[in-house]
């Protein structure tokens, strides 16, 4: 299968989240000295500077911080896929936001404070992508 | 007291801008130089400080010296993206004040539009935005714009009256790349590009260089033109990547300009000009309320109704700004060529009467690293 998009460089501290969502799960790391959970991986917590740091479980559900639909792209495997949306995803309980795309829904549907979850989706062998769908009303 | 008590501008000045044929970013950053070491009537080859950031260059001060024959006693080549700029020239004041040097050159210049029209762009990607469509740097200012008007209001309207005033005031340079006026409406439904930014509410890319000459206020007195001086200074940082500017709507701008009117002793009521980088339109409402200006949310309302256009209340990019004069990657040393030029009262139709304080105001990344300075034609008393 080969796929056209841009793919992240895994290595570093955050290999873990890249593995753990190759196996379907999103994992965020929680500090132990200030009990607060931030994205993205880091060897130190931006919050308080604490080092005892761990990954854990989260379930996927968050909300819009911002969003913008691109009619025009460069970037290669999106620039023929326009209109698509990229957004920032404030996970609940998280410090920072995760950029994404919100995907099968009707554009208009999509507004800043929409409720949001994670859909895994395999794009290579290696990598596993957090993409998002909005929360249906009612569910 | 401050550190910048005793420096002054002593010359500024542009290399050709535009669509520069036949000239590499090294000769459009050296024509700059030479033009502002003439306007300032001192030989170039006194230069002893050199300061540069380029996106071509991965040493650019060393090109530069190579390429001036010079052996300079100093060096600084920040880079913090296109603010950096108004960042070097605090930097060489400060170099100058301590002795390292005494006659600073501080220049740029590229030629990213010949080079094939899209932005020299060094940026490396994040692995956390990479894989989704970020396109850079437009995304970014895309989500901005996008939270801005979600929690103040801000209309599409209000992003086009900021190209629409600063469009009005290229129309009284000549050496504006895009002068012919333009409407609300032209610039709302110019090609939609990423929600909510068309292609008019994007800075325009052409070819081009700056260059500033800083020495002592003493040289500056003896020399061709009427000193500018640095009264406050402030730059700081909130993030690298979009994802992680935690709070969407207010950018370092706040600390910077804090910093900068706290050393100069004035307050935003006081600055006759504002020179402000204006990568998107949507970075003149920003700055305008992280620097006080007006109040966090006021922005939209307050550059309406001509407020920031010629014979509005405050004028701001004289010039006509990254977006109608040029745009050459990076922005930054252009906001203080045109402050040093309204403060000498050099600016003919646009020249804004009583200017006697100016503010610059560089931006780099996405909205990542701001940097403020406050100017006068008096020295602070
Ligand atoms: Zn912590």
């Amino acid at each position: 299968m080969k796929y056209h998009k841009p793919l992240p460089d895994i290595k570093g501290i955050g290999e873990t989240y890249w593995k753990n969502l190759k196996k379907g799960k999103l994992t965020i790391q929680h500090c132990n000295d200030c009990q607060r959970m931030f994205f993205y991986p880091r060897v130190a917590c931006p919050i308080c500077g604490g080092t005892r740091i761990a990954f854990k479980e989260h379930n996927g559900l968050g909300e819009i911080y911002s969003y913008t639909i691109a009619h025009k792209s460069i970037v290669d495997g999106f620039k023929d896929e326009v209109p698509y949306v990229v957004a920032l995803v404030r996970l609940d309980g998280v410090r920072g936001n995760m950029m994404t795309n919100i995907v099968d829904c009707e554009l208009n549907d999509i507004e800043i404070g929409a409720s949001v979850e994670i859909e895994y989706r395999d794009v290579t062998e290696d990598i596993t992508l957090p993409i998002f769908k909005l929360v249906k009303e009612g569910n | 007291m401050s550190i910048f008590d005793n420096i002054a501008i002593a010359g500024v000045a542009e290399s050709d801008l535009g669509v520069v044929q036949n000239m590499n970013s090294a000769d459009l950053m050296a024509q700059a130089s030479v033009r502002a070491a003439e306007e300032a009537g001192i030989n170039i080859k006194e230069v002893d400080g050199l300061f540069s950031s380029s996106a071509h260059y991965s040493m650019p001060t060393v090109t530069l010296a190579e390429y001036l024959g010079i052996t300079p006693k100093y060096m600084d080549a920040t880079s913090i993206g296109g603010a950096s700029f108004v960042s070097l020239v605090a930097h060489a004041a400060q170099a100058i004040s301590n002795g390292l040097c005494e006659v600073a050159l501080i220049a740029y210049g590229s030629t990213q539009r010949t080079d094939g029209g899209g932005l020299k762009n060094i940026t490396e990607p994040t692995p956390f935005e990479v894989p989704f469509g970020y396109h850079d740097p437009i995304t970014a200012y895309a989500l901005t714009a996008q939270r801005h008007m979600h929690e103040f209001g801000t209309t599409r309207e209000q992003l086009s009256e900021v190209a629409v005033s600063t469009r009005k005031w290229a129309s009284m340079n000549k050496k504006a790349f895009k002068r012919e006026l333009i409407t609300h409406e032209e610039v709302s439904n110019s090609t939609l590009i990423s929600t909510p930014l068309t292609k008019l509410d994007c800075c325009l890319v052409t070819d081009g260089g700056a260059a500033i000459i800083l020495t002592t206020k003493e040289r500056a007195k003896s020399l061709n033109k009427k000193p500018v001086y640095i009264w406050g200074y402030g730059e700081s940082t909130t993030h690298r990547s979009i994802s992680n500017m935690l709070d969407l709507v207010t950018t370092a701008a706040a600390y910077s300009g804090k910093s900068a009117f706290e050393m100069a002793g004035v307050e935003p009521k006081d600055i006759d000009v504002a020179e402000l980088y204006d990568a998107f339109s949507i970075n003149v409402i920003l700055f305008l309320e992280d620097l006080g200006f007006c109040e966090k949310g006021e922005g939209g309302h307050f550059i309406s109704n001509g407020n920031i256009a010629p014979g509005g209340n405050l004028p701001v990019n004289t010039n006509g700004g990254g977006l109608s004069y040029c745009h050459p990657g990076m922005y930054g040393l252009f906001t203080i060529v045109e402050a040093a030029r309204q403060l000498r009262e050099e600016c003919g139709e646009r020249q804004v009467e009583n200017c006697n304080i100016a503010l610059a105001h560089g931006n780099g990344g996405v909205l990542s690293s701001e940097v403020t300075m406050v100017l006068s034609n008096n020295p602070k008393s």
